[in-house]
């Protein structure tokens, strides 16, 4: 049951952005944070809430199950949803979603945004204060997006900061002065953003998620502004900001420890919002193997109170009077995500900085997927049922376009092997194509092979979770094509080094689309989005078509961005890219004597969290 | 060899009195049997996904599917092949290093055979799993390296034993005799030395062969083990998930793995005894004195792993 | 014991401890690939590789670095870790010692049982009760050590409740003291078991062995005739001869304990550095992992050395060969 909640609360239809239905998108990724850039990890919404008659007991002790400990306990520095999972409860955004899915301000006290989109106002609470103790003023919020959010956390600064003017990216990337000003003074609480074009999707994008506020005091000396290009602040596997190891930040807990076994937050007291939280401490808990059947068996043993578990755990979850299963509209990876294929355009290794150097429409170079038949006959070949069924468990729905269903601009696209009733590979058709291709295997090797090429390539992926799932199943797909591929599982900071170095022939991610597709899709095609960083144009398609088509929605009202997001879908599907396998959904277990969850707030679902 | 016809047939018939003996034989012929006839007995690809998934055994599928739709049946036939694979090579190849430095360092002792000692020791210090994981993390958990590196750090227990074997019949009459009437280093070699050593190094090779699978299971458990290749440690770490839902994913190769590795180590102990029945005193204890080409007991003293603690071992390490 | 004999013997281990730091560090050093490019990680650019380089180390000759290398382990530095964002000393630090408790248990109950599981069998060689703990102790041994553990797992934390699943302590509450060390102990109990069934064969074989051999000896026999049972026998003279070789082949098994650490430490999320070395492993992680083997290697030689020193004090008859 996806699409629409039957009482479609939100902006109206024609607004820049649909509502996201509380049930639909969501993220499986098994709380295996490790998923995707964005992998939902956290997921599944349910139909919780109306806990009104529940008397709130104070205190206690939440245990969470999560994947892993390790990395950057920073989420202002990327995209990446187990970072998130792991730090969200200690930060906020300028704003926020209620129990109710609405836009309401968290750190900001009033948002707003000009009739023409041109410029959004942000005034922050007075009297806020770090886990430190000293004040959030605008200096912060100027900081976290110039020397962060813009250069690393590849969502935003894909969406936000090309509306913002910004150039370059990375260490080096510059946000123009007039971008972001602060009229009351770095000690003030005010700041307005300007953007180059109208940018309605701004507002939706200031959540802890999307846009973590981290105070510049703690952070700066890890920044470019600090150190120039030797800057770690956005260094993600090598922790080599101390910072980013001892989190400061604003949220409703704050740091504790950490070990390679779990996380401890306790309630920050003097949390902005009067009252909150009603826990006293959070303990994040790794549960080895990623195994969702030992997070239920936990669960039913009392160890841990909020797991995220798909397929066999889940069910036994679901029989389980104890605990409530909740679907998730947006995870600590991102929302509305696809679990995508990626074929790299270029050369394995070609770097960012080369591509990008090219003119648009340049001929692709890859020895191997500059063939266009290729790419139809593997996409063909991909069983996305079978991926759906056995890796998935059926949780979510096949992805039928570029973009998410969910999505504004969303539009139904003929993609190959669908036929509008069966999703199935079709293998026999990808055989005759490859054969008519020319590319058969002459050497009797067992693999087909063209002009001396040998159609063999690898794949990379995270290592955990569905994805490690994903690369087993992708190797027998393709066998049956006689296409030899080499599965290369790798870790989380060792998968973002790949994509940052482009040292892959196909990948897999999971892109979560986000709230707009400026948000999360934007950065899949456009040509300028081709970086030495993780998460963003992958495949390296840069076609003068498809730019003018973002540009043009980006400009525009209404109807013709959806005019203007049916032609990128339909450029997509002509060129293929990728391929686009599923939309993932999951669940979110909780126990029932514990309420209050907003799931929609992400990371910050345990805010309201009580316990009896 | 015929000086040693009526020997060899006393330890024949000792190792076939031994049921544990038999019962090894039995089991590790029988995993021979399924890794050379792999392609017959489990026709198909192992590495294919095309069952239903999470089935439980039936008679479609003898050992149940896995929850990607892999044929269990299939892939732990396979993975047996895999595991044997890597025991043929390693052997072969510790044996080729680790047998004639033993038998150089037993026959010439002082210089170079007290060189051959220290690499010995040296080698030896090395833990094998843990050498083995960093080896394959670094360089790749191909078989050929794990090959390599199991050979590498096995071939120290071959040279011990083939040393300890020389020195005892370099010593023994019959050879002071031949040399005396002036047969050739070689001649002695190959009609005395080898045909003496090569029992105890049967036995040696068993047990080692026993070790390599649990290792090579256990890196592939870790999911740092060959990723082209089905194998049996990568079948039970992928069981781990669906150990309440799906038992029989990991019954099924821990059970293949067990197996193997208790046929091994019967054959090794069943040989063991046939060859030294003075080594396992109790049997006969008067016919202990008897023992007719029996080595001396194992060497005591503070030899961290004598040849005898050695055989005996078994494990990861 | 003389100190001669001792200051021989630990001469003898320098050339092994030298060559494994060569070795490992050949390994690690040598291996194709970039350690500055995880290093730098993401949004990295040539003059921060560069730097890094630099930083450490890299860009010196072989030698030089092997030297520099050297000369910090033995002042324990033993580098940065960079997927644990800490120093390699600090991060093995923290994790060490669930490893010796587990490890240091293991090896005791393992003792423990395998002595008196081979005193039995040894009471009447070749009979039933031997022939039953011979075989389940071979069977015991040969099972993976992961499956047994996974077996364990399902029978007595899943399916009965007693213990709990996995883990070193409570998530939930924050004992101290007492309280905090009976909780690990409950969370200890399964990994040890499971850790030390697979050590029994050899202490057991081994202690049956020599008890055997004992039995024939002319004082047991003397001993017997004059009317003490065979448990008497062992306890009164044969002790000391049991506990011999047991200790002997304690450097064996001290390998062995290690190895099969690792993977215990996985199965149960047991935070030592069995569980470092593979998160090590997987990131790619070279200082870590050379840290981690370097330590291990280390503790088995001076394991070795330790047990030889104690054999020649145990037994005096002993003399070193060179």
């Amino acid at each position: 049951m996806f699409g629409h909640k039957g009482d479609g609360t939100g902006p109206a239809r024609s607004s820049r952005f649909r509502q996201v239905a509380v049930i639909g998108v969501s993220i499986a990724a098994l709380g295996m944070v490790a998923c995707a850039d964005d992998a939902p990890d956290e997921a599944a919404p349910t139909q919780t809430t109306t806990e009104t008659t529940v008397p709130i007991k104070r205190g206690g002790t939440l245990v969470v199950a999560i994947s892993s400990t390790s990395g950057v306990l920073n989420p202002a520095t990327t995209s990446n949803g187990g970072v998130h999972t792991n730090s969200e409860a200690m930060f906020n955004g300028l704003l926020a979603w209620d129990a109710n899915d609405q836009l309401v301000g968290d750190l900001a006290e009033t948002f707003s945004q000009s009739a023409d989109g041109r410029t959004a106002d942000f005034k922050l609470r007075a009297g806020m204060k770090w886990h430190d103790g000293r004040p959030i003023t605008a200096a912060d919020v100027d900081f976290t997006f110039r020397e962060i959010l813009l250069r690393y956390h590849s969502r935003t600064s894909a969406s936000a900061g090309v509306a913002l003017g910004v150039t370059g990216s990375g260490n080096a990337s510059v946000t123009p002065a007039d971008a972001i000003t602060m009229p009351d003074g770095p000690t003030g609480l005010t700041v307005r953003f300007k953007f180059v074009n109208p940018y309605f999707p701004f507002l939706r994008q200031q959540n802890v998620t999307e846009a973590p506020i981290v105070p510049k005091h703690v952070y700066e000396p890890c920044s470019a502004a600090a150190m120039g290009s030797g800057a770690t602040l956005g260094n993600q596997s090598g922790t080599l900001c101390e910072a980013n190891n001892r989190p400061v930040g604003s949220g409703p807990f704050k740091f504790v420890s950490r070990d390679q076994t779990k996380i401890e937050v306790e309630a920050n007291r003097e949390y902005h919002r009067q009252g909150l939280p009603y826990l006293d401490r959070i303990v994040y808990a790794v549960t080895p193997n990623v195994d969702d059947s030992l997070q239920a068996d936990r669960a039913t043993s009392g160890s841990v109170d909020v797991g995220t578990p798909t397929g066999p755990g889940l069910s036994r979850f679901l029989n389980n009077p104890s605990y409530e299963r909740t679907f998730v509209p947006r995870g600590t990876g991102g929302s509305n995500c696809i679990t995508t294929y990626a074929f790299n355009l270029w050369p394995k290794g070609m770097t960012a900085q080369t591509i990008a150097a090219k003119p648009l429409d340049a001929p692709y170079e890859h020895p191997i997927f500059t063939d266009p038949a290729v790419r139809r006959a593997i996409f063909l070949g991909v069983d996305r049922t079978g991926s759906f069924k056995k890796i998935d468990f059926e949780n979510g729905k096949l992805a039928t376009a570029p973009f998410h269903s969910e999505l504004f601009g969303y539009a139904s696209q003929q993609l190959p092997g669908n036929d509008a009733t069966n999703n199935d590979a079709d293998v026999a058709a990808a055989n005759t194509a490859l054969d008519q291709a020319g590319w058969v295997d002459s050497n009797n090797n067992g693999t087909r092979d063209k002009g001396g090429v040998e159609l063999a390539f690898d794949l990379t992926h995270f290592d955990t979770g569905t994805q490690a799932d994903y690369g087993k199943q992708f190797v027998a797909d393709m066998a049956k094509l006689k296409i030899g591929v080499t599965d290369r599982p790798l870790t989380n900071a060792n998968q973002q080094t790949a994509l940052a170095t482009r040292d892959y022939d196909m990948t897999l991610i999971s892109y979560c689309n986000g709230d707009d597709p400026v948000i999360g899709v934007r950065r899949q095609y456009h040509s300028t989005q081709v970086a030495p960083t993780s998460f963003v144009n992958s495949s390296g398609i840069r076609l003068a078509a498809m730019d003018a088509a973002w540009d043009k929605a980006i400009a525009s009202g209404n109807t013709e961005a959806q005019a203007a997001y049916r032609d990128v879908q339909s450029i997509a599907v002509r060129e293929l890219p990728y391929i686009w396998v599923t939309e993932s959904a999951g669940s979110r277990v909780t126990r029932s004597t514990c309420k209050g969850f907003n799931h929609n707030n992400t990371g910050l679902f345990v805010e309201t969290a009580h316990c009896a | 060899m015929k000086a040693k016809a009526g020997p060899a047939r006393q330890t024949l018939r000792r190792f076939f009195r031994s049921p544990g003996g038999i019962a090894g034989l039995a089991l590790v012929l029988f995993a021979i049997t399924v890794a050379l006839l792999a392609d017959v007995l489990a026709p198909g690809n192992p590495l294919a996904l095309d069952e239903p998934a999470l089935r439980r055994p039936s008679t479609a599928h003898p050992f149940g599917t896995d929850n990607l739709g892999r044929d269990l049946y299939t892939a732990v036939v396979h993975g047996v092949r895999t595991s044997l694979l890597v025991v043929l090579w390693t052997i072969v190849i510790a044996s080729l290093i680790g047998l004639p430095l033993g038998i150089i360092a037993g026959y010439r002792t002082r210089w170079v055979g007290g060189g051959i000692l220290r690499v010995t020791e040296l080698a030896q210090a090395f833990p094998r799993f843990y050498l083995g994981l960093l080896v394959v993390a670094l360089f790749g958990g191909s078989t050929r390296n794990l090959i390599l590196v199991l050979s590498l750090t096995s071939w120290t227990g071959l040279t011990r034993v083939a040393r300890a074997e020389t020195l005892a019949v370099k010593e023994r009459e019959f050879v002071t005799a031949a040399r005396a009437a002036g047969a050739s280093d070689r001649r002695v070699l190959f009609r005395h030395v080898i045909p003496h050593v090569m029992p105890s190094a049967v036995v040696l090779v068993s047990l080692l062969a026993s070790r390599v699978i649990l290792i090579e299971a256990g890196l592939s458990f870790l999911g740092l083990g060959d990723q082209t290749r089905v194998s049996l440690g990568f079948l039970a770490s992928n069981s781990t998930r669906f150990l309440q839902t799906a038992w029989w994913m990991s019954v099924a190769p821990g059970f293949a793995i067990a197996v193997a590795v208790l046929g091994f180590n019967l054959l090794g102990d069943g040989l063991s005894d046939a060859l030294r029945p003075g080594s396992r005193p109790g049997r006969r204890p008067r016919q202990r004195r008897k023992a007719e080409e029996a080595a001396p007991a194992p060497e005591r003293g503070p030899v961290s792993s004598e040849a005898g603690a050695e055989a005996a071992a078994t494990g990861l390490a | 014991m003389s100190p001669r004999y001792v200051l021989r013997r630990l001469l003898q281990a320098a050339p092994t401890v030298l060559g494994i730091l060569v070795i490992s560090f050949v390994l690690v050093y040598l291996v194709p690939g970039n350690p500055t490019l995880q290093l730098a990680g993401e949004n990295a650019d040539p003059a921060r590789l560069a730097e890094i380089d630099r930083q450490f180390g890299f860009d010196d000759p072989l030698h030089r670095q092997f030297l520099t290398y050297v000369g910090n382990v033995f002042t324990g530095d033993l580098g940065f870790s960079y997927s644990q964002g800490d120093t390699v000393a600090s991060s093995i630090r923290q994790r060490l010692f669930p490893t010796i408790l587990l490890t240091g248990s293991a090896l005791l109950l393992s003792s423990l049982v395998g002595i008196v599981l081979g005193a039995l069998a040894a009471r009447r060689p070749y009979g039933v009760v031997d022939g039953s703990v011979t075989l389940s102790v071979l069977l015991a041994t040969a099972l993976p050590t992961f499956w047994l553990a996974q077996l364990m797992l399902l029978a007595f934390a899943i399916h009965g409740g007693w213990l709990p699943i996995g883990g070193y302590e409570n998530f939930r509450e924050t004992w101290t003291g007492w309280r905090h060390t009976l909780d690990v102990a409950h969370h200890m109990i399964l990994p040890v078991v499971v850790l030390a069934a697979t050590e029994l064969a050899l202490v057991a074989r081994v202690t049956r062995a020599g008890l055997i051999e004992q039995n024939e000896s002319d004082y047991a026999r003397a001993a017997l005739a004059k009317g003490l049972s065979p448990w008497g026998v062992i306890r009164r003279h044969e002790l000391r001869n049991v506990l011999l070789p047991v200790v002997t082949i304690l450097g064996l098994r001290a390998g062995s304990l290690f190895a099969g650490a690792v993977i215990i430490e996985e199965v149960f999320g047991w935070p030592g550095i069995g569980t470092l070395l593979v998160q090590a492993a997987r990131q790619n992680d070279r200082p870590l992992m050379l840290g981690v083997v370097l330590l291990v290697s280390l503790t088995v030689v001076a394991v070795n050395v330790a047990t030889d020193l104690v054999y020649g004090k145990i037994d005096p008859r002993v003399r070193v060969e060179s």
